[in-house]
């Protein structure tokens, strides 16, 4: 087990935070990790997610914020170390942007119009 | 070409474009609509109304050039868009022929754009502040487009172009807004969907929210449009608009499109809190039926 802390302002934008790893090539998917209130060994308060011993290091994860900007953030989960962290500013993750296939009529519904 | 079936799982997004034309940054909008399922916006083009706001095509030399640079953005979170063209009261547009060159441009700006829904003339067309829009005089684009929608179960705007969007009244609208359009479509036989429930703020109820999704998915063209206070001004559902969003998702992905194809059928009698079950049979005899609650 690893566990990180976060420390979100404001506070209480701890309460329902997620952290979900991202999956790996072998199929495995790994369930949202839901944050608990906890105070770090430095005294400082914020919120803390116990990471499964089964999640690898040095993957992307999403950390999910409900009801707040940014809603997520992606990271790279480190594991290793003295202390877990989440390195965000993740520039591997990128969208396909641009191309959606065109939509067509198909009768009284509506399709993809797939190359 | 090989079409794949596909229903609409709208938001309102009114004021999408003109955040985007003041620069601010809509991206964790767009991300949360994408991470709850929608998969298109609906997006007004000019209006000055309270509590959406201001956007005066006029004040922006490059509007026409900037909506395939929204619309490019709004892809890569998978995303399309009902652009609507117009919604009153008309304070920019000193003439119908200021109209007509508004639609002109907006249809040689979006027609190329592969992730556009369809471009809609009007909001409630013949809703008083909407009145004055010479349909007539419009030209009909390439791309999927309507006349636009009407008051509260009234024909959509006529005469119909490639869809049309319907409006449901509120007395049980979370049946309505599947079945009537259902009726629109087949009389025309062209893609309905009603595209603006009531708003969140109106009916709470979740489960009207997912039976009016899943009824729709099943009868007609599309889940529809959902609508809430932040689909006005384009910002992020909290609260019991961010359940009901999310309640209008896993209804609309209950049923399988492969029952879009049945045979539509009402299944009789109706058990106790159960306003209608609607059902689509398959020619081999599968079925899928939605229970919409009262």
């Amino acid at each position: 087990m690893n566990k990180l802390f976060w420390f979100p302002t404001p506070i209480e934008a701890g309460a329902d935070m997620t952290l979900t790893p991202d999956p790996l090539e072998n199929g495995t998917v790994f369930p949202p990790i839901p944050s608990q209130p906890d105070v770090h060994s430095t005294g400082r308060v914020g919120v803390s997610f116990t990471i499964p011993a089964n999640v690898p290091t040095s993957r992307g994860a999403a950390l999910l914020t409900p009801g707040y900007v940014p809603e997520t953030m992606r990271g790279i989960l480190i594991l290793s170390g003295v202390e877990s962290y989440l390195l965000v500013d993740d520039v591997h993750y990128v969208k396909k942007g641009g191309n959606l296939p065109r939509l067509v009529a198909n009768g009284r519904f509506i399709a993809q119009d797939i190359p | 070409m090989s079409p794949q079936r596909w229903t609409v799982k709208c938001t309102s997004e009114f004021a999408l474009f003109e955040r985007f034309l003041r620069g601010e940054d809509i991206r964790p909008v767009l991300e949360q609509r994408a991470t709850l399922g929608f998969n298109s916006q609906r997006i007004w083009c000019a209006y000055s109304i309270p509590l959406i706001g201001v956007l005066n095509p006029f004040d922006h030399p490059d509007y026409f050039d900037k909506w395939p640079d929204l619309l490019a953005l709004t892809a890569s979170y998978g995303l399309y868009a009902e652009v609507t063209a117009f919604t009153g009261p008309y304070p920019f547009f000193p003439s119908q022929a200021s109209m007509v060159a508004f639609w002109d441009g907006l249809v040689t700006a979006l027609e190329p754009v592969s992730n556009l829904l369809d471009l809609e003339a009007v909001n409630e067309g013949d809703n008083g502040p909407n009145l004055g829009v010479p349909l007539n005089l419009l030209r009909q684009p390439a791309c999927l487009s309507s006349h636009g929608s009407a008051v509260q179960d009234a024909p959509p705007m006529e005469p119909h172009w490639t869809v049309a969007g319907y409006r449901s009244p509120f007395s049980e609208w979370q049946r309505k807004v599947g079945h009537n359009a259902m009726e629109w479509a087949d009389k025309w036989n062209i893609p309905v969907w009603t595209n603006e429930y009531p708003r969140t703020d109106n009916d709470p109820n979740l489960d009207h929210w997912y039976d009016g999704a899943a009824s729709s998915a099943l009868l007609c063209a599309g889940a529809g449009c959902f609508h809430s206070p932040h689909g006005k001004d384009s910002t992020l559902f909290t609260g019991n608009e961010l359940d009901c969003a999310k309640a209008f998702i896993a209804g609309a992905d209950s049923v399988p499109l492969e029952f879009q194809a049945g045979a539509y059928s009402r299944v009789e009698p109706n058990p106790p809190g159960i306003l209608r079950i609607y059902r689509r049979t398959l020619s081999d005899g599968r079925f899928h039926e939605v229970r919409v609650r009262e």
